[in-house]
């Protein structure tokens, strides 16, 4: 694969061939999300870190106007106890709603936030997708 | 008899295929040996390297040509923006630099591109050293600029000795203390690009004046074939980015022309980047 290519998958991951958390968030209702889990995977808080990591970009490309925040907690000790939650954060900014992330897949991790946050899946015509058929460059 | 001779020539066929295949596969490594062979340096001529040189200029200048827009990364700056802010969610606002780089085409030995850049928008503070023997300078502007790095020979000692880092991001002297800067600090302050220097124009008996012309404004030097340079943070407002990009393509394109050569350096393909994110080709004539 050569380098353009892998950077045109890279950026249509982004954009388009992730469907899941394609949707439109009102930023009239929600100011944004808050996430806090441990930097390390330990407890159950890999999920978490991967759902940041597959669907947060996508998230934020389609809602540029609503705030992600991710707080990761170093934390080494396996017998200690670290939050690993999901706030959803309402106009005011106060928390509307909390999904427990521990011991659970980023999908599903994604589909309790679906069920929990209103929005409108994204119009399949609004999907902005970098062509990927190479244009030539010489 | 025909059907006896048939048969023979299938196999002839058959094995000149086997063996086709098997003289191919020598070649390849034959010529696979030869490339390696071509790619040490010993076996090109002196003719044949500079013509291989003058050829590679000419495809980097021919590129440079191009409108960006023909590249398969190229995406406009808000776009490019939007992509960069995903690809940076979550992580720590120190991290979220959003960076310029732009490739140079000249010709080997030509002098380096560097300026500074003044940036509507700037990305932080930016640290001035200053160094002087004179006691009454040194209290005038240790009054008038608090936040910088004032000092004498006490100062050069200390960078010397490692006390305090090289985080400044220009350094101005008077002539009175460059020998002992040159003799001290000039291997820890040059290759950072922040040695005081006449050539340089940062060596001066006139430090105030100096001074207030150059605070606020970025520093950018050329490193081998490209310019790279911190243009802003994600969280710019898109005006704010366009505005510092606009500001450092004057300035680079100020660079270009204050070259004293007779061929001019170029420039080529702009990437707009980020610290996690892709690089994206934007157009930067």
């Amino acid at each position: 694969m050569s380098k353009v290519t892998e950077q045109l998958k890279f950026l249509n991951k982004i954009s388009s061939t992730t469907n899941l958390p394609q949707i439109l968030i009102d930023p009239k209702k929600y100011s944004g999300l808050r996430l806090t889990f441990q930097t390390k995977n330990h407890n159950g808080h890999m999920g978490a870190r991967v759902f940041w990591h597959n669907y947060l970009p996508t998230l934020q490309f389609y809602n540029p106007r609503i705030k992600f925040d991710v707080v990761r907690i170093k934390n080494e000790d396996k017998q200690k106890s670290v939050p690993c939650k999901l706030e959803i954060l309402c106009q005011e900014g106060s928390v509307t709603e909390t999904i427990d992330m521990r011991n659970k897949m980023h999908e599903d991790i994604m589909r309790d936030l679906l069920d929990k946050i209103e929005h409108i899946p994204l119009p399949e015509s609004e999907v902005m997708k970098v062509p990927s058929s190479l244009r030539s460059i010489h | 008899m025909l059907s006896v001779i048939a048969t023979p020539k299938i196999c002839v066929v058959s094995s000149t295929r086997r063996c086709l295949s098997h003289t191919a596969s020598k070649l390849y490594a034959e010529e696979y040996k030869s490339t390696a062979m071509s790619s040490n340096a010993p076996s090109l001529t002196k003719e044949q390297a500079k013509k291989r040189e003058l050829k590679r200029l000419a495809q980097r200048r021919a590129e440079a040509k191009r409108p960006a827009a023909t590249n398969p990364l190229y995406m406009p700056v808000t776009v490019a923006l939007r992509y960069l802010r995903a690809a940076e969610v979550g992580r720590p606002q120190s991290q979220q630099t959003i960076n310029l780089t732009t490739l140079v085409v000249g010709e080997r030995g030509t002098a380096p591109l560097s300026g500074s850049v003044a940036f509507p928008k700037p990305l932080r503070y930016i640290k001035v050293a200053v160094f002087t023997n004179d006691e009454n300078k040194l209290k005038e502007l240790r009054e008038k600029y608090p936040n910088h790095l004032i000092g004498g020979a006490d100062l050069v000692s200390r960078i010397k000795n490692g006390e305090i880092p090289v985080d400044f991001d220009k350094a101005y002297a008077t002539a009175d203390i460059v020998p002992a800067l040159q003799s001290q600090v000039a291997r820890i302050l040059g290759p950072r690009g922040v040695l005081p220097s006449v050539k340089k124009g940062t060596v001066s008996d006139d430090i105030t004046s100096l001074l207030q012309e150059s605070l606020g404004s970025m520093p950018f030097r050329q490193r081998g074939n490209s310019i790279s340079l911190g243009i802003g943070k994600c969280y710019f407002t898109d005006r704010e980015v366009l505005q510092n990009i606009i500001a450092a393509r004057a300035a680079f394109k100020a660079a270009v022309s204050d070259q004293k050569s007779k061929k001019p350096n170029i420039l080529s393909k702009t990437t707009l980047s980020s610290t996690h994110g892709p690089g994206i080709v934007i157009d930067f004539a």
